[in-house]
C-alpha cells in the first residue's frame, strides 16, 4: 500500500515536473539592439546602440560648421547643421542628436534661426565640428520614447 | 457464405473478449488496483489546471503570406520611413526561407486604413519548403535588431480576426463623446475623478491621445486686416500652396489624372521658407505670410477617431471583485454628471460583458451535467452506479489533458474539441454500459455484480472497435505534425488519441471494477465468468 502511494506521488510530480517544462520554451538570449541610460541631473538619456543597429539603421553623421550665413541682411560667421539633423517635438521645440561616440547619443537642445534650403543656421546649439546625426534622428527618438518590440 | 450456421467472430472480436475477460476477472478482484488507477487518472486529468487560460483559442494559421506592420514616431517624414522600410526588407530578404518581400507606407488617399506616415505593412511569402516556425523565428529576431521601431508580425486571416474580435480588454471602459478634443480631455479627467471615488474601481486612467508635432498657421486678424485679407482667403491660400488642390482632370490613354495646383517643394518644406509663402491680396501686391499670422509647431493628435460623427477619449480602469454592481455603481453617477450640450459618456469593457458571458457558460454547464446524470441515472436505473459513471468521465478525458502539450497545449479550440469528442464518446459508452447492466437484471440473467461484468464483455468490443476506429482515423493528422492545413486538425487528433487511451482503460477496467465493488461482494475468485466469456467457434 505504501509503495503504491508513493508511486502514485512520483507520478503526480513527474507530471507536474513535464507539463512545467512545457511551459518554459528555452530562448537565446539575443543583445537588446539599444539601451536608454539615465544621466545624472538631466531629464534627457544618452542612448547606446550596439554596432549591428547603427548599421542596421543606416546612422549618419555630419559635423556642426561654421559658415558665412547673410539673416535678415546681415552676413555673419554663424554655426549650421544640415537641416536633416533638426528634429521637431510634439511642442514644437527644436532638438538634434549629438553622437558622443560613434554609438552613444545623446538629444541637445537647439536654436534654430532661419532655415535656408538643406542647412539651418542656428543661434544656439552645439559647439563646431560637434557630430550631429542626419539620417536615422527618428529612430533615435523612438528609441527614447520607447518605440519597439512587437505589441 | 450464406451457408455458414453461424457467424464466426474475427480475430479482433475474439482478442478483445479474451483480454477484457482476463482483465476483468483480474481488476474485480483487486478493487483497490482499481480505485488506484483512478486516482492517477485523476490526478492526470488535473494537469488541465496549469494549461488553462491566456492565449487566443484559436490556432495559428501558418499562412505562408506573413504580414508585417512597422510603426515608428509619430511626426517622422515619408522620405524617412520610405528609407526605413527599404531597409527593413532588405534584411528581411536576406532571412532564409522568404522568397519576396514588398511593402507600403503610410495611407492612401482613398484607403480604408487608419494609419499615418509614422506606419508602414511589408508583405513577407514564405518558401512552400521552408521550416515556418524557425523562420518566423529569424524574421522577429531581424526585426529586434532595429530600435525604435515596433513590429507586429501577423497573417492575413489572423490580423482580420483580430480586428472582428476587437473587444476592450480592459474590465471597465468609460468612452466620453463630443466635437472638442479639449473638452473631451477635460470631461474624461472628471470622470477619472469620479470613477476613482467608486468603490471597486482600481487604478483609473485617461488613455493618452497619441500626439504628433503639426505645423499650425493662425491668422493675425489685425495684420490680415491692414492687407484687406479675410481669414479665409490665407487659409485657402496656404492649404493650396502646402497641400495642393485639385483644380481639373487629365484623360489620355483612357487614364484619369489629376491635375493639382501645389507649392514649388522649396516653399513648403520648412517654417522659414512657409513664412516667406507669399499670399495674394487684393491690392494685387503680395505679402509674405509670416507677416499676416504666426507659425507655429503644435501638437495634434496622430489619428482623430470618429464614433457617430463624434471624437471620443476613453477612460480605462480595471475592477476588483465583483464587476455587475460597480458597472452598475459607474453608470448611474455617470448619469449624475453634467456633460456639455452635445457631449455624453458611455459605460462599456469586460465589467459590462464578460460578466454575463461566465454566468451563462456556467449556467449551461450545470445544466448539461445534470442532464448527464439524469440521463445516466435512467439507463443504469440506479443512483450509486449513475454516480460512479458520472464520476469515470473526466477520467476518461485524462489521455487528452496530458497529450494536449505535444499540440501546443489544451488552449486552444481545436484541442478543446479533441477532449470534448472524447467526453462524448465516454458519455456514450458509459449509458450504454449503464443500460446493458439494466437490461441484463430485468432478463434476470444475472444480477449484482455478475450482471456487471455481462454487461462489460458485452460492450467491450463495440467500445475497443469504434476507438480503433476513430484511432485509425485521426492517426495520420497526429503523425504528420502541425504543417500549413492541419493547424485545425493536429491538436485535435492528438488530444483524441491521448484521449481514446484514457477512454479504454477507464470504460473497459475501472468502470467495471468500480461498479462491480459498488454492486456487492466480488465474485469468487475460484468461479471467475470465463466459460461464457468467449465462445470458441466450433
Amino acid at each position: 500500500m505504501s509503495t503504491k502511494k508513493s508511486g502514485l506521488i512520483g507520478l503526480a510530480a513527474a507530471l507536474i515536473l513535464i507539463l512545467a517544462g512545457c511551459g518554459t520554451v528555452a530562448e537565446p538570449e539575443e543583445q537588446a539592439p539599444a539601451t536608454v541610460q539615465a544621466v545624472a541631473g538631466s531629464p534627457i538619456p544618452q542612448l547606446r546602440l550596439t554596432g549591428q543597429a547603427v548599421h542596421r539603421l543606416g546612422i549618419a553623421t555630419q559635423p556642426v560648421r561654421l559658415a558665412h550665413v547673410t539673416v535678415a541682411g546681415q552676413a555673419r560667421l554663424r554655426t549650421v547643421i544640415p537641416y536633416s539633423a533638426v528634429i521637431y517635438d510634439n511642442d514644437g521645440s527644436t532638438w538634434t542628436y549629438v553622437s558622443i561616440t560613434a554609438r552613444t547619443f545623446r538629444r541637445q537642445r537647439i536654436t534654430v534661426l532661419v532655415i535656408q534650403g538643406s542647412i539651418a543656421v542656428l543661434s544656439q546649439g552645439p559647439a563646431a565640428g560637434t557630430p550631429v546625426v542626419t539620417v536615422g534622428a527618428p529612430e533615435l527618438l523612438g528609441t527614447e520614447y520607447n518605440i519597439s518590440g512587437e505589441e | 457464405m450464406g451457408d455458414e450456421p453461424a457467424r464466426r467472430d474475427g480475430p479482433f472480436t475474439r482478442t478483445v473478449l479474451r483480454l477484457s475477460g482476463r482483465w476483468l476477472a483480474d481488476w474485480t478482484g483487486h478493487p483497490r488496483r482499481a480505485w488506484a488507477l483512478a486516482g492517477v487518472l485523476a490526478v492526470a486529468a488535473l494537469a488541465v489546471v496549469p494549461q488553462l487560460g491566456g492565449r487566443s483559442l484559436l490556432p495559428t494559421l501558418q499562412d505562408r503570406d506573413l504580414l508585417l506592420q512597422v510603426q515608428t514616431v509619430p511626426g517622422i517624414s515619408l522620405p524617412e520611413m520610405d528609407r526605413l522600410t527599404a531597409a527593413v526588407s532588405r534584411s528581411l530578404r536576406a532571412v532564409p526561407g522568404v522568397t519576396s518581400v514588398g511593402a507600403h507606407v503610410g495611407r492612401a488617399v482613398s484607403s480604408d486604413q487608419l494609419a499615418g506616415v509614422n506606419s508602414a505593412e511589408v508583405w513577407i511569402t514564405l518558401d512552400g519548403a521552408a521550416d515556418y516556425g524557425r523562420s518566423a523565428a529569424a524574421i522577429k529576431s531581424v526585426l529586434r535588431g532595429y530600435p525604435g521601431l515596433r513590429a507586429d508580425l501577423v497573417t492575413y486571416p489572423s490580423d482580420r480576426v483580430a480586428q472582428l474580435a476587437t473587444g476592450a480588454n480592459e474590465d471597465l471602459v468609460v468612452r466620453v463623446y463630443g466635437a472638442g478634443l479639449s473638452t473631451l480631455l477635460r470631461k474624461a479627467r472628471d470622470v477619472r475623478v469620479m470613477l476613482s471615488h467608486v468603490p471597486g474601481v482600481v487604478n483609473p486612467v485617461v488613455r493618452p491621445v497619441p500626439m504628433q508635432p503639426a505645423v499650425e498657421v493662425r491668422v493675425k486678424l489685425p495684420a490680415a486686416l491692414k492687407y484687406g485679407l479675410r481669414p479665409g482667403d490665407v487659409r485657402r491660400d496656404t492649404t493650396t500652396l502646402t497641400s495642393g488642390l485639385i483644380v481639373g482632370n487629365l484623360y489620355e490613354q483612357s487614364k484619369i489624372f489629376d491635375v493639382v495646383v501645389w507649392g514649388a517643394a522649396s516653399t513648403r518644406s520648412n517654417l522659414t521658407e512657409l513664412g516667406n509663402m507669399l499670399i495674394g491680396t487684393p491690392s494685387g501686391r503680395p505679402v509674405p505670410l509670416k507677416d499676416v499670422a504666426t507659425i507655429a509647431i503644435v501638437p495634434e493628435p496622430t489619428v482623430v477617431t470618429h464614433d457617430d460623427v463624434l471624437r471620443d477619449v476613453e477612460v480605462v480602469a480595471r475592477v476588483a471583485g465583483d464587476p455587475g454592481p460597480v458597472a452598475a455603481a459607474v453608470k448611474s453617477r455617470l448619469a449624475a454628471m453634467p456633460m456639455p450640450y452635445e457631449y455624453h459618456a458611455e459605460v462599456s469593457g469586460n465589467a459590462t460583458v464578460r460578466h454575463s458571458d461566465l454566468t451563462r457558460v456556467l449556467a449551461y454547464g450545470a445544466a448539461a451535467l445534470i442532464g448527464i446524470f439524469l440521463l445516466l441515472q435512467a439507463a443504469a436505473a440506479g443512483w450509486r452506479r449513475a454516480g460512479l459513471l458520472l464520476l469515470s468521465l473526466p477520467l476518461s478525458a485524462a489521455g487528452g489533458v496530458l497529450a494536449a502539450p505535444l499540440a501546443g497545449g489544451i488552449w486552444s479550440a481545436a484541442a478543446l474539441t479533441g477532449v470534448f469528442a472524447v467526453l462524448a464518446l465516454a458519455v456514450h459508452a458509459a449509458v450504454q454500459l449503464g443500460h446493458r447492466i439494466h437490461v441484463v437484471e430485468q432478463a434476470g440473467q444475472a444480477t449484482g455484480s455478475d450482471a456487471v461484468l455481462a454487461a462489460a464483455r458485452e460492450r467491450a468490443v463495440p467500445l475497443a472497435g469504434s476507438a480503433l476506429l476513430t484511432a485509425v482515423v485521426l492517426g495520420p493528422a497526429a503523425v504528420w505534425g502541425s504543417v500549413a492545413g492541419l493547424e485545425f486538425l493536429h491538436p485535435l487528433a492528438v488530444t483524441m488519441l491521448g484521449g481514446l487511451v484514457s477512454l479504454a482503460v477507464t470504460q473497459l477496467l475501472v468502470v467495471p471494477a468500480l461498479l462491480v465493488t459498488a454492486a456487492g461482494r466480488p465474485p469468487e475468485p475460484t468461479a471467475p465468468p470465463e466459460p461464457a466469456a468467449a465462445p470458441e467457434p466450433a
